[in-house]
């Protein structure tokens, strides 16, 4: 049993020391650091993913690699030319000069789902912004994390990286997070995970960053160009075998176009589970306790959930969707599920199927992502209007749409705020800018309206906006 | 490039520095100072102080720091001081919180 105080105390001495040497670098010497990690990262993506695989037992390997990619290179076109250190910005008109100040170390909690990935990301951003990062990763998930820093390590050394500045801790425990998440020396905890987790971040008393839980809702509406809009959805959601957790949840449609969904899905490789199929598939994805997501499920492809719930499906099925009728308790799989499971609704009419995706909406998803596929702007504003996410993706494959680069200009990140609804900070996609302290320099410019005003009349209680305003704005 | 240049009396030892102390330099310092560090300390173990003036150090490492607060605590709390910080780099020892530990001028 380790000394968990003592082993928190030596992580972040060292972060600290690496913070400090950090705060001597110029923008050409971080940049050429966050290069040479993003190359090595880059490079060592097949084998990294690989590993994740192995270790984890969760998702797809090639699209593992993916992941990677996205957090190397995707995230280095990103934020390559986006200036971390010293002047941002010089307004000789207003007087103000924003400068650049690393935060200090940096706890990056990282969950199973994403593993080497997440590490890699994690890394990059904060090196970009000249902040040590201490990364905390997955139990089931420390071998593939481990080799994920030691080749970043090695890159942002040989680049002229502080010692230090990037460390893991391999024999975590909740003690051990515990005490470096309320470590009077940390500056800020990046929390990709769990509910359970992120709310320990947020309850330590050093700031937080953290992601909230998705139930993301498609609506496909009628304008949309069904085969194309099932494509994505399926696309989507056995990317990685649906751990991405902005993956699509629940599929809802108006009835007037239900023959045709079901048939395209039918022909692209889904498998509509029979209200006995479902029932079983039921018991094995979802936890009767708690009413969440078994972990045994998360990231199984079809076959292996077929068998773990004892049902036969055709061979080569890529999806499955079970027909539910309601939301919340009684429908078990109209929560969360990173796997490749949809719900699927049909409802009369349009509102009716906006409605529901509200409702999916706030039921344990707020926040975070919701799908539209439409070629009704009209529509497409509306839903934009009334759900209540971060990322609202028109006509476009989630799990590869809401974390940018792909498939819009969103930033490219793997950790996606889900603002206060998630009970996060911002809606944005996490990347370095969020990384940095603003100083602001702010010269003397003299309101000449406030000393032209008389001040002395705003001691008189009976002169109210409708007099002093006016006044305030005169012309002399 | 970085250069040392030692002045040991039979009680003190101040140690001047010039140039990046990076992780090279420190691995070479921290021998230097250990050869000067050990036989004086062995002989007034009490009464050691040691000076550490960085006036025309450019670059510290986190090594450095390391040998800064690896000698702070083998001298004891108020015989070891940085002496000649300019500003930026008293900030990085602000920063690292070695003011905690020696006293930094």
């Amino acid at each position: 049993m380790i000394d968990v105080r003592k082993r928190a105390d030596e992580v972040l001495e060292r972060a600290t020391l690496a913070a400090a040497v950090f705060h001597q670098l110029d923008q050409a010497e971080t940049d050429r650091i966050v290069e040479s990690v993003a190359r090595a990262g880059f490079d060592a993506r097949v084998r990294l993913a690989k590993m994740a695989r192995e270790e984890t037992g969760l998702g797809v390997w090639q699209d593992k690699v993916t992941k990677n990619v996205l957090a190397t290179q995707m995230v280095y076109e990103d934020i390559r030319r986006e200036k971390t250190v010293g002047i941002l910005s010089d307004d000789p008109r207003s007087g103000i000069t924003e400068i650049a100040q690393p935060l200090g170390p940096v706890f990056a909690v990282t969950p199973v789902t994403n593993p080497t990935s997440t590490v890699l990301y994690k890394v990059l951003i904060c090196l970009k912004t000249r902040n040590p990062i201490i990364i905390n990763p997955h139990r089931r998930s420390t071998r593939c994390c481990v080799e994920t820093v030691r080749i970043c390590y090695e890159a942002a050394l040989a680049a002229g990286a502080p010692e230090d500045c990037i460390q893991i801790l391999d024999e975590s425990s909740r003690e051990l997070t515990h005490a470096v998440m309320t470590h009077p020396q940390l500056a800020l905890i990046l929390a990709t995970g769990g509910t359970g987790l992120v709310k320990e971040a947020y309850s330590s008393g050093t700031p937080a960053i953290g992601v909230g839980p998705g139930n993301v809702p498609v609506l496909i509406d009628r304008s949309a160009d069904i085969p194309f809009a099932v494509s994505s959805i399926l696309m989507s959601k056995t990317f990685d075998n649906g751990t991405v957790c902005a993956s699509e949840q629940a599929v809802v449609l108006e009835k007037a176009i239900e023959a045709e969904v079901v048939a395209e899905f039918t022909r692209q490789g889904a498998y509509f589970l029979s209200a006995r199929e479902t029932a079983l598939v039921e018991k094995v994805a979802i936890l009767e306790s708690s009413g969440t997501m078994h972990p045994d499920i998360v990231g199984q492809g079809v076959p292996e959930i077929a068998r773990m719930a004892g049902i036969e499906v055709p061979e080569g099925t890529r999806l499955l969707l079970a027909r539910l009728e309601g939301t919340g308790k009684g429908f078990p799989l109209s929560g969360e599920v990173l796997a490749p499971i949809l719900a699927f609704y049909v409802r009369p009419d349009f509102e009716s199927a906006f409605k529901l995706c509200i409702e999916l909406n706030y039921l344990g998803g707020i926040g975070h992502t919701a799908v539209i596929h439409a070629n009704d702007e009209a529509r497409v504003l509306e839903f934009g209007h009334l759900m209540n996410a971060g990322r609202i993706l028109v006509n476009t494959p989630s799990s590869q749409g809401a974390v940018g680069a792909f498939f819009n200009p969103l930033l490219a990140s793997l950790t996606l705020g889900c603002g206060t609804g998630g009970k996060n900070i911002t809606t944005e996609n996490i990347s370095a800018k969020h990384l940095i302290n603003i100083q602001r320099i702010s010269r003397r410019r003299p309101n000449e309206k406030w000393l032209a005003f008389p001040h002395a009349r705003l001691l008189d209680e009976g002169s109210g906006w409708d007099v002093l305003i006016p006044e305030y704005h005169k012309n002399h | 490039m970085a250069e040392f240049e030692f002045d040991a009396g039979e009680t003190r030892l101040l140690c001047r520095f010039d140039g990046r102390m990076d992780g090279a330099a420190s691995a070479q310092l921290q021998t230097e100072v250990e050869e000067r560090l050990a036989p004086l300390l062995a002989a007034h173990p009490e009464k050691l102080s040691v000076t550490f003036d960085v006036e025309k150090v450019t670059f510290v490492s986190s090594a450095y720091l390391r040998i800064c607060m690896s000698v702070a605590q083998r001298v004891g709390a108020g015989r070891f001081s940085v002496r000649g910080t300019n500003p930026a780099l008293k900030k990085i020892f602000l920063v690292a919180g070695l003011d905690n530990a020696f006293q930094v001028g």
